[in-house]
């Protein structure tokens, strides 16, 4: 068995290291006073001005971090921003709808356009109330700007509007600002225009008049906005003028609508009836 | 002083210049690694004791003002060294591999970490900063996998 033995070199090394340790714990322990907060001081602005030249590229780094989450806080909140757009818009809608609604003195009754098909001649729009909603044949749809068509045909829960843009299409109608009178109808030309006959040349009609319905046909109400005069022309070889409408309704744009619970007079009905026996 | 000492206390400063700069940012969930233990192990392989103890006291200090340590690591790396020495130095005869070379490092490194961590307790001054596992384990195998990347790039001299 081997004994260590003790070494005076050893005694000096003791010596060092416990003075050593007795000065670094001195250090602990009065870290706060006086004399080594100066040396505290002196320090950390050495420490950063070891770490400034790092700090750019530190910041750099971060800055593409930061980049990576700005886009990706960029693409929810256009996401977000997108969809109450759509909601903002349709509250508009709705509200426009419901000011109507409550402006209107026909009962109203709210529906939702479920298909549409108005790129051709004979163009029709399909409602999801039918005569379990008590709707007949004849009814006006209509939205707050004005008038979309009336219903041709009824289901249990679907009806089958004509719109304005049908060959079909026949409505009475006058214009606003003098009453002069009717009947507007589509060409089949353009998507972006009604046509307004048998108003007299000697009545002057001007862009931007306001027409509407007139009733007299018995099957609309009156009042209904339709659209607003763009230009006129006046017919060779007769005495009336062609009026050229621009609808207030868009049909491409709509989703909701109104069907008015309009119902023919049936007394005027009669007495139609009676005049058209009465010359038979 | 000769120039050998003021050689190696400079390489020493930069160590510690190194980990200001570069490594306390390099931390892996949380852990960090302490090259001057690193360069304070290998220079116990070339100088007596008292050098040795006076190196880790005075590069300690200087890490402690950098890092706002004031003493522990001055205290610790005195402690660690004196108490290693023989042990390094018995090491030292034999050419070493690199997962022993590790293998020293971590367990150093795990020891000073220990005391490290049981004197900032103690004195109730830096406890609050540390996670005791991520401190003791995390920075000790961050500092052994360091020194393994500098025992292959300096080679066992």
């Amino acid at each position: 068995m081997r004994f260590r033995s003790f070494k005076l070199s050893d005694a000096k090394d003791y010596i060092v290291t416990a003075l050593l340790l007795l000065v670094a714990f001195s250090l602990m322990v009065n870290r706060y006073q006086g004399g080594i907060n100066s040396l505290r001081q002196i320090s950390i602005t050495a420490l950063s001005l070891l770490e400034e030249p790092l700090a750019n590229i530190r910041v750099y780094r971060q800055a593409l971090n930061t980049n990576t989450y700005l886009q990706r806080q960029n693409i929810l909140l256009q996401d977000e921003l997108s969809r109450l757009r759509s909601i903002e818009q349709e509250n508009g809608r709705l509200r426009e709808m419901l000011g109507y609604e409550d402006r209107s003195e026909f009962n109203l009754q709210p529906v939702l356009i479920v298909a549409k098909e108005i790129s051709g001649i004979n163009n029709f729009i399909t409602i999801n109330a039918g005569t379990s909603d008590s709707l007949i044949v004849g009814m006006p749809l209509v939205t707050s700007d004005g008038l979309i068509g009336k219903i041709v045909h009824t289901a249990s829960y679907y009806s089958q509007v004509m719109p304005f843009y049908n060959s079909l299409f026949r409505v009475s109608a006058r214009v606003q600002e003098n009453q002069a009178n009717g009947i507007v109808s589509w060409s089949g030309e353009a998507n972006n225009e009604l046509v307004m006959n048998f108003v007299p040349q000697t009545i002057p009609v001007d862009t931007g008049f306001v027409i509407e319905t007139s009733g007299f046909s018995n099957q609309y109400p009156p009042g209904i906005p339709i659209g607003k005069v763009t230009r006129t022309e006046a017919e060779e070889g007769r005495e009336t003028q062609r009026i050229y409408i621009e609808p207030f309704v868009i049909l491409s744009e709509i989703d909701k609508g109104f069907v008015i619970e309009f119902r023919p007079d049936s007394n005027i009905a009669k007495l139609k009836q009676n005049y058209d026996e009465f010359f038979e | 002083m000769n120039a050998a000492i003021l050689r190696d206390f400079l390489i020493g400063l930069f160590f510690i210049f190194l980990e200001v700069v570069i490594f306390q940012h390099l931390s892996f969930f949380g852990a960090s690694p302490d090259p001057l233990l690193i360069y304070l192990l290998w220079l116990a392989l070339k100088y007596d004791r008292i050098n040795i103890v006076l190196f880790a006291a005075a590069l300690g200090l200087v890490q402690d003002a950098l890092f706002d340590f004031w003493g522990l690591h001055m205290f610790t790396k005195t402690l660690l060294l004196f108490f290693t020495y023989n042990f390094l130095r018995r090491r030292s005869e034999s050419r070493l591999l690199l997962w022993q070379v590790m293998i020293v490092v971590f367990i150093a490194s795990f020891i000073h970490n220990g005391i490290f961590l049981s004197l900032s307790s103690f004195i109730d001054a830096y406890a609050s900063g540390f996670m005791p596992i991520i401190f003791l384990i995390g920075n000790s195998l961050y500092t052994a996998a360091l020194s393994g990347l500098f025992f292959i790039f300096k080679g066992n001299q």
